[in-house]
């Protein structure tokens, strides 16, 4: 498809800088002075993607019975700036288990892996807009090498949008949880009412009634209309 | 009502090797129109060294220079969209074509090229860049604008693989000295 929409420059303070204190990777990674965007036919359209099955939406249906941990349901909801939903965004979610492990082999540390949770899932955007996933709150860990520097409890979202601009990954926060004040990446985002949008948004509407916790996370991806709505 | 994009944060070292299939890196399929080509590079900090476990995103047009999804008459064998995990020395490579050139709005045209997104752990914000196919005469405003270092860092070097395809090259480096050009958001 081809975008009917403007991209406007990002707000100030509403994402993180390149280089950011207390993470040390970031001073190798940032990149220097850049060039202001092009937004041409290449960066106004972008891939669509098939729906996967709804297994996949399902992350603690083990061979052996439940995940272990917090069981939580989350809706995340995919609009644009003006908070249009996004039918057909691709959602890609990634999360480590209850103790804080990672299925993946770069996570060398001694935790425990459970059997029955699938640290991965992935859904294409309703009508609504909404992916529905089944999920638990993952564990803290610490990350290597630091000084005693451990990850809140979060979850990785990507997500494909209606254009090449509109591509974002971001990780999303429990509210409350007392590693939050105290993460670099999270605190990376210099303005607080930034910081306050990746917090999952507790929602018993959309729980599992004496199962699984609800939360909302809206996602917002860049596009606002090129033309006024009532047009 | 109004919203503000959420915040980006880093991919971190844990994407999942399960959203990678088989067919992610390949770009284009073998029976799409065009000058078929292997992609690859490295991707590399600011020292020169490997980033592992870094996302590659490329979006191109076919061999006409349309658009997947945008123009009814694109090549439906190209899928246009590709990705690619970088290993432990940061290589990444795609099977696809040599776009064509596409419209820049109006008559103008851009050269033959790739849109890039690159996502690492320690990336707080992806990095957007582009890679140009070499040998193209095309007038392109943009790439003309450029300084020689800039462009010659955006331009791929074209060679023949082992296998009898044709290799376009080009490294991306990140870091604040010496790093591919790259776009603010």
């Amino acid at each position: 498809m081809t975008t009917d929409k403007i991209y406007d420059p990002l707000p100030e303070g509403s994402q993180p800088k390149y280089k950011t204190a207390g993470y040390f990777r970031t001073g190798t990674l940032a990149p220097g002075g850049q060039m202001p965007p092009l937004r041409t036919l290449t960066e106004l359209t972008g891939p669509r993607f098939e729906a996967p099955p709804p297994v996949d939406q399902n992350l603690v249906a083990g061979v052996d019975g439940l995940a272990i941990g917090q069981l939580i349901r989350i809706v995340v909801r995919v609009v644009d700036e003006d908070d249009r939903p996004q039918p057909g965004a691709l959602i890609e979610l990634w999360q480590a288990n209850a103790a804080g492990k990672y299925q993946h082999p770069v996570d060398q540390r001694k935790a425990p892996i459970d059997g029955n949770f699938r640290s991965w899932g992935r859904g294409l955007a309703d009508d609504k807009g909404e992916v529905v996933f089944l999920t638990i709150r993952p564990g803290a860990y610490p990350v290597p090498n630091t000084d005693g520097w451990w990850r809140p409890p979060h979850i990785h979202i990507s997500a494909y949008g209606s254009s090449f601009v509109s591509r974002l990954v971001t990780q999303v926060y429990f509210p409350g949880d007392p590693l939050n004040e105290l993460d670099a990446i999270l605190q990376g985002v210099p303005d607080p009412k930034a910081r306050e949008r990746l917090m999952l948004v507790p929602d018993e509407s959309v729980g599992l009634h004496e199962e699984a916790l609800g939360y909302r996370f809206d996602l917002v991806l860049r596009g606002r209309a090129a033309t006024p709505l009532e047009n | 009502m109004a919203r503000i994009p959420t915040a980006s944060q880093t991919l971190g070292p844990f994407y999942s090797y399960e959203f990678m299939r088989d067919d992610d890196p390949v770009i284009a399929s073998p029976k799409a129109a065009g000058q078929h080509v292997t992609l690859k590079g490295r991707l590399l900090d600011k020292n020169g060294g490997p980033v592992r476990e870094g996302l590659i995103e490329v979006w191109q047009a076919d061999a006409e220079g349309r658009y997947s999804g945008q123009d009814p008459a694109a090549d439906p064998e190209v899928r246009g969209f590709g990705r690619s995990l970088t290993d432990i020395d940061g290589n990444f490579a795609f099977q696809t074509i040599i776009p064509g050139a596409s419209s820049s709005g109006g008559n103008s045209l851009q050269a033959p090229h790739f849109a890039v997104n690159v996502f690492a752990s320690g990336l707080m914000r992806h990095v957007t860049t582009r890679i140009y196919a070499p040998g193209s005469d095309i007038a392109d405003s943009f790439l003309d604008g450029l300084p020689d270092a800039a462009k010659a860092l955006m331009l791929a070097r074209g060679s023949d693989g082992a296998d009898g395809k044709h290799v376009l090259e080009a490294d991306i480096r990140l870091g604040d000295e010496g790093g591919t050009p790259s776009f603010e958001e």
